[in-house]
């Protein structure tokens, strides 16, 4: 399958596109991109983004791609490898849409996803303890600190814990019509 | 999925994520240079499979008719970064060597993207030394076109197809 397109309140969540993976291509070739693993190759981001295009189709779930009135501003969802002990609810927003809630928003609305349509969770994310703006996302998302997780590449890594679905708490995400 | 005597020619799906990484763990990627561990297979088959979504068309996953084993894949490749269009051929499991599945595949795929594709050229990369893959592809017709070094600086032999119609 591919991703649906779900909405939140500013946000619509996707599958790939091309204009996705040129948006996705550019921010990896920055220094920005340092914690998720860049700067990367032009060939090399494309890769990443074909391969959470091919998690959908492998698992059923994956990263959305997230645009803000039409424009791409970053991917959010679920990742889960196969080398991996635990699927992760991770974020990207492009330094150009930061500072505007759109990594919590668009976070808690692939949260709420999961949690709704796949029973996944309590979930967890992976965060560098330099990552100063992803921290003060996983805060208001209402996530705690676990504890560390291994290092990654000379990163120090912390896990934190997002709480589990809610009872009685309407989803922060609708289908699109 | 396209038809062949022997192959059905389908979409990569979860299933054949094993024998493909048995493959890469295997003796005959390894002299190739294309050793993987198994998570790394599997990350580069998701890659596969995203290349699908993004491009419109990825390699077929080539399945015996007789009784559904998976013998690799053969199909249209061209990711970021691939100088030109690929029809792309492996057999994995060692014992399906020889049988001339490749060819067969090959050649349907051949027609796929010619045809219902509207492909005007494919290549096929060929590592040094890879001699029978690249007899295959001398006997698909097509000829040598130089060399070409990848992004990652590797230099692969280019074969040439001629256009073929199905």
């Amino acid at each position: 399958m591919t991703a649906p397109t779900i909405h939140s309140a500013r946000l619509k969540l996707g599958p790939v596109t091309a204009a996705h993976a040129e948006a996705f291509i550019a921010f990896c070739a920055t220094e920005d991109s340092r914690f998720i693993g860049g700067p990367a190759e032009r060939r090399d981001a494309w890769e990443g983004a074909a391969i959470g295009a091919g998690l959908w189709a492998l698992l059923g779930y994956g990263p959305f791609w997230v645009s803000a009135q039409g424009q791409p501003v970053g991917r959010v969802g679920v990742y889960y490898p196969d080398w991996r002990a635990e699927p992760e609810l991770a974020w990207v927003i492009y330094p150009a849409h930061q500072g505007q809630g759109y990594a919590t928003e668009a976070a808690r609305a692939a949260r709420d996803w999961a949690y709704v349509t796949l029973g996944l969770g309590p979930l967890c994310s992976l965060i560098d303890v330099a990552n100063a703006p992803s921290i003060r996302v996983a805060q208001k998302l209402g996530a705690v600190i676990e504890g560390p997780h291994e290092p990654n590449g000379g990163h120090e890594i912390m896990r934190w814990r997002h709480p589990g679905a809610e009872s009685g708490q309407a989803p922060t995400y609708w289908m699109a019509p | 999925m396209i038809v062949t005597p022997r192959l059905h020619l389908v979409p990569l799906a979860e299933r054949h994520i094993p024998a493909y990484q048995t493959f890469l763990a295997g003796p005959r990627a390894a002299a190739l240079g294309w050793a993987a561990l198994p998570h790394e297979a599997w990350r580069n088959f998701a890659a596969m499979m995203g290349h699908g979504l993004l491009c419109g068309f990825a390699p077929f996953a080539m399945e015996a008719r007789e009784d559904g084993r998976v013998l690799g894949l053969c199909g249209p490749f061209w990711p970021e970064g691939q100088l030109e269009r690929e029809v792309k051929w492996h057999i994995w499991p060692d014992a399906d060597e020889g049988k001339g599945y490749a060819f067969e595949a090959a050649r349907a795929v051949l027609g796929h993207v010619f045809g219902t594709m509207g492909w005007t050229t494919a290549v096929s990369y060929i590592a040094h030394g890879n001699e029978r893959s690249a007899g295959l592809a001398r006997r698909l017709g097509a000829v040598q076109d130089g060399c070409w070094t990848t992004p990652r600086g590797t230099e692969v032999r280019v074969f040439r197809h001629g256009r073929v119609v199905a």
